[in-house]
């Protein structure tokens, strides 16, 4: 994280490492697995045919499960927004979430300025 | 100073416990930070000899690696506390340093194998509006080099109670 991403959060020390928690799970990392049903739904509700929506699958399928280019593929060739509706979350956001509370656990949160009452 | 060493003590016991936690059970994922790396823009060192008990000790500048190798620091200046021989107290120390900024956090998110390798990480994760760029010595990244936030995950050895072979995504 650089100087930008820790000014625009507001981390100016170690004792904003609590911020952590709420700013990277879910916005900045998290695991998801692409679901083609809801894919195959939501083609359908556009009026897709069904000749045409297997041909969309097909071309998802090439792409082997990756979740960014196959986003990328249908916001890119479809024009497709809020692509991460067909995503399911994986268990291994919970337990990056724990694991980074019990770091930032580590870090004081309420600092007592020396020199300061 | 009193208060500082207790601070101290309390962060060294949470250490602990979390090392504990690393050998015994070996947990999907560990997080750790790997570097950081700030500024101040005025001098420290007057700030730093006025906490209690630490003294000043040598100074000197480092000469640049002859073989071209990255230099980190251009000069370095030890403290010691006169009493117990602790060299650096960083909570203290981030206190009284005029106008602390931090420039740059990494954070490595340490996975265990049975969870995680690089093609689970190229297929499902997700960091941002960071984009893939094409990978460099097994190593993936997501995001350029001058962007706010870079990810790289690559595979590395652990050493453990068992030696043992990981997957980390670290951010910086």
């Amino acid at each position: 994280m650089r100087s930008r991403f820790l000014k625009l959060y507001e981390i100016k020390d170690p004792y904003d490492f609590g911020k952590l928690v709420e700013i990277l799970p879910e916005r900045h990392i998290k695991f998801m697995k692409f679901n083609e049903r809801k894919l195959v739904e939501r083609l359908r509700g556009m009026g897709f045919s069904p000749r045409k929506t297997w041909e969309i699958l097909e071309d998802v399928r090439l792409l082997e499960g990756d979740v960014w280019a196959t986003l990328n593929y249908l916001r890119q060739e479809l024009g497709m927004k809020n692509t991460q509706r067909f995503l399911d979350r994986l268990d291994t956001n919970g337990a990056l979430i724990d694991a980074l509370k019990q770091w930032t656990a580590m870090w004081l949160v309420a600092p007592k300025k020396l020199g300061k009452k | 100073m009193l208060a500082a060493k207790a601070a101290l003590n309390r962060l060294r016991g949470q250490v602990g416990i979390q090392l504990a936690v690393t050998r015994d059970s070996v947990p999907g994922v560990v997080v750790k930070l790997d570097r950081m790396q700030g500024y101040c823009r005025s001098n420290p060192t007057t700030a730093l000899q006025g906490i209690p008990g630490l003294k000043s000790g040598r100074s000197h500048r480092i000469e640049r690696p002859s073989d071209g190798r990255f230099q980190a620091y251009g000069r370095v200046h030890w403290f010691e506390n006169r009493t117990s021989g602790m060299k650096l107290l960083l909570e203290s120390v981030f206190e009284v340093l005029p106008d602390f900024r931090m420039t740059l956090v990494e954070l490595a998110f340490d996975f265990a194998p049975a969870e995680m390798n690089r093609k689970f990480v190229r297929e499902h994760a997700l960091f941002g509006k960071s984009r893939p760029v094409p990978s460099v010595n097994e190593t993936d990244y997501w995001g350029t080099r001058r962007g706010s936030k870079r990810v790289q995950a690559y595979s590395k050895e652990i050493e453990r109670v068992s030696s043992r072979a990981g997957d980390a995504v670290e951010i910086s």
